[in-house]
């Protein structure tokens, strides 16, 4: 079952290029978004990368759909680490008590931050609401999605309950 | 020898089975509430069983020994972890619900009240009262006090390190 080096060096190498290129891109320019764009680019550079050396090294049709079913691997495995890891509230709350803080530091320290603000700015910058004195607007896009949501949530499980 | 057309569409119709079984299950607890209390069971269960048809039907055609059987175990097990994932937002999702509210409280509401009336009138201190419940019942907080236990500590420490290597700026 285990193959030999021939596959999984080029299997290797691409996790490398991807979480190494990934990781510089994040702490060179820190920002908020999920990245599909830049993460689908390097994605698309390792893959071309392992098909050119496996074509060089004559793997067989299957080998290649082999390595780019993998590639696929590590974009589900991209979206399940970015949303587990910066947007899970979960987490935020279990790193506060890992420092020290107790249960109600915890929950007043999260009570009074701007997460809930930042959550409406992130909506914001995806173009599903926009701030009009005061208030939060739905636009029609974000209606939308908000539809959506709603039926996915009740098709897929017990409905979003927060 | 099984095109390898085939062999990748097995794959996601592995996936499609997963997503089928599950939500047919969330259909049954509607109209049996009992099940409820299997439904972790079930959905683990599932998630067992569905790599497991898929190297049997492999097996069966002698692929055992290619790296497209490998690959697709990799595959089956990312696409299961994303199925979950999308489940969990679906089901917990902070801003996917502030997007709900937004929409059932007719499309136009203001800041404060967006945030007092959080999730259908829970609010923050609903959300975090639930989040420390579930962070019980995961096992990774102690249920008489503020402690982590061994596990909690070790995914605090690992979700730490991996917001300072990504360099995260606006966190959950």
């Amino acid at each position: 079952m285990f193959l030999g080096m021939g596959f999984w060096v080029p299997v290797f190498f691409s996790a490398l290029f991807l979480v190494v290129g990934q990781s510089i891109h994040w702490r060179l320019i820190p920002s908020d978004s999920p990245r599909i764009l830049p993460f689908c680019l390097w994605s698309g550079m390792s893959l071309l990368f392992v098909i050119v050396l496996g074509t060089t090294l004559n793997y067989d049709l299957a080998a290649l759909a082999a390595i780019v079913l993998v590639q696929a691997a590590f974009i589900f495995w991209y979206f399940f680490f970015y949303t587990g890891i910066a947007r899970s509230v979960s987490l935020t709350l279990l790193i506060e008590l890992s420092l020290g803080f107790s249960e109600n530091e915890v929950r007043q320290r999260y009570e009074k931050s701007t997460r809930f603000e930042e959550r409406i700015e992130l909506l914001a910058n995806l173009g599903w609401v926009y701030r009009e004195d005061g208030f939060v607007v739905l636009t029609p896009k974000g209606k939308q999605m908000a539809k959506g949501l709603k039926f996915w949530s009740h098709f897929l499980g017990n409905g979003l309950k927060g | 020898m099984i095109p390898v057309f085939i062999i990748v569409s097995s794959l996601f119709v592995a996936l499609v089975v997963l997503v089928c079984l599950g939500t047919a299950f969330v259909g049954a607890t509607r109209l049996f509430p009992m099940l409820q209390k299997g439904e972790l069971l079930f959905q683990c269960s599932i998630n067992v069983l569905t790599p497991i048809g898929w190297c049997l039907w492999m097996q069966d055609n002698q692929f055992e020994s290619h790296p497209i059987f490998v690959a697709g175990l990799i595959f089956l097990s990312a696409g299961q972890l994303f199925y979950w994932d999308v489940r969990s937002l679906l089901s917990r999702g902070y801003s996917a619900r502030i997007l709900v509210d937004l929409y059932d409280a007719g499309g136009q509401v203001s800041s404060t009240n967006l945030k007092n009336h959080y999730a259908g009138g829970k609010g923050i201190s609903g959300l975090l009262d639930k989040r420390m419940s579930q962070l019980r019942s995961a096992m990774l907080l102690k249920h008489s006090s503020s402690k982590l236990t061994w596990f909690g500590s070790g995914l605090a420490r690992l979700g730490r390190t991996w917001r300072r290597l990504w360099a995260f700026q606006e966190v959950g």
